[in-house]
């Protein structure tokens, strides 16, 4: 939920020293910059962060006016805050400038899973994963190296629903094209949804990919104190909208899966009962770096360490791979051909 | 035509085909990169991995393009017919288009 600037920046103070706690993700609590004091955030045990709550579409939820210090974006907009932190701030989506704005409406947070991995971890992981890429241009490590690393909670709906699918395909028998008309009855459980535009779908399947609810805590300020986050600023009805486009890439590939012919062409119509969702806040570390003038991010899981990102391509390296493949394939015809096979 | 024009011809179309191949397959190749980061990457199943591995029927029809105009040159070397070596290749391509059409399917 919610906390106002004043009580949050109070609850940040080193109750010993009074300097400012941030939380450390290697020792899962508040640590104070100054006196090095290692605090853990309490826990109000009649909480159940992994509760889900039903949507009734005859009654959307309302936001309310902001009660944190927004940061606002220039270039992408984004909207972000920092607890516990006083320096001029960046974009983490982007890494435009931000600046103080006074924000748009905003839902509670429910829950978050915070940290695990330390900015060493997500700076190894980014180092690996451009290490790891085919046909990237040979001095895009140092690109990397000159980057800026941030560590954020992007603001995400999980979703359960029920889903009542009717759908048609078509398929080949013999030389024959056929229609198969069916009926499929599919449920989805915790479905990842990004809660801001700001979230790509690759980040959320190329780093997010094994979602635990047992690790989510009740939404307290200590838990991003040193971090970005983005506040929740889609009703949960725009949530699904938005959602919609890869639900039904997810719906097609059920219904391949449940039929047992080679299904093209597939359309479905589905009738969704039982919404539950939640707002919650997961952590990303978000390499931002340049390379010839053009802005590319890596982004880590900040808890399993699990890398996705955007590069550049080698034209050299691409035209010499381009050129391998066709020789092979080539001289597999040529080969082929002098030997008369059919 | 002396035996080192009858190489000669089929190895410069070779080279033609090289070429063109080359200049087609930069994105394929790229496609191919993206597929393979996409497959071992993303979420299994994942909308965005099934996304990006949609395009892979290009990359098959490249370099079975490819593999088909080598059949010709390679039959076209053998023999020094060229006209014969495309006579020769209608079945093939009959059964390249049936398998291309399937795996479109």
């Amino acid at each position: 939920m919610s906390v106002s600037p004043d009580i949050a920046q109070g609850e940040l103070q080193c109750p010993d020293c009074g300097g400012q706690r941030r939380y450390a993700p290697d020792a899962g609590a508040l640590t104070c910059d100054s006196c090095g004091s290692v605090h853990p955030i309490p826990r109000d045990p009649a909480i159940d962060a992994t509760d889900d709550f039903a949507h009734d579409p005859a009654a959307p939820d309302a936001p309310h006016p902001p009660t944190d210090l927004i940061h606002g974006c220039a270039t992408c907009g984004g909207e972000v805050i920092f607890p516990g932190q006083s320096l001029a701030q960046r974009c983490p989506y982007c890494d435009g400038p931000a600046v103080v704005t006074t924000g748009a409406a905003e839902y509670g947070t429910m829950a978050l899973i915070p940290f695990e991995q330390v900015e060493d971890t997500g700076w190894h992981n980014a180092r690996a994963w451009i290490a790891g890429r085919h046909a990237a241009p040979a001095d895009l490590p140092q690109a990397l190296e000159s980057g800026k690393l941030v560590g954020l909670y992007a603001p995400f709906f999980t979703f359960d629903c029920k889903e009542f699918v009717r759908y048609t395909g078509r398929y080949k028998s013999g030389k024959h094209h056929r229609t198969k008309r069916g009926n499929l009855r599919l449920a989805f459980d915790d479905l990842l949804a990004p809660a801001s535009p700001h979230i790509t779908p690759l980040i959320r399947d190329g780093v997010l990919h094994d979602f635990d609810p047992s690790k989510l805590r009740p939404y307290h300020p200590g838990y991003i104190a040193g971090f970005a986050a983005e506040r929740h600023h889609m009703s949960v009805a725009d949530g699904l909208t938005a959602n919609e486009a890869d639900k039904a890439v997810l719906i097609k590939n059920r219904i391949q899966q449940a039929t047992a012919e080679r299904l093209s062409n597939i359309r479905f119509e589905t009738d969704t009962t039982g919404i539950r969702y939640r707002r919650i806040l997961l952590p990303v570390w978000i390499v931002h770096y340049t390379y010839k003038g053009t802005p590319y991010k890596v982004v880590a899981c900040g808890l399993h360490g699990t890398t996705f990102g955007e590069r550049p391509f080698s034209t050299a390296k691409l035209f010499g791979y381009a050129a391998t493949l066709s020789a092979m394939a080539i001289g597999v015809g040529i080969a082929w051909g002098a030997l008369g096979l059919p | 035509m002396t035996p080192l024009a009858d190489l000669l011809l089929p190895a410069l179309a070779a080279l033609a085909l090289l070429a063109g191949g080359t200049l087609v397959g930069y994105g394929a190749s790229k496609k191919l990169i993206t597929m393979g980061e996409a497959r071992h990457g993303l979420k299994q199943g994942s909308a965005s991995q099934l996304r990006a591995l949609a395009g892979w029927f290009w990359v098959l029809l490249w370099l079975a393009v490819l593999w088909f105009g080598g059949t010709i040159i390679g039959n076209w070397g053998a023999t020094g017919d060229l006209e014969g070596a495309i006579n020769r290749s209608e079945l093939r391509l009959w059964l390249l288009i049936e398998l291309i059409g399937a795996a479109a399917d």
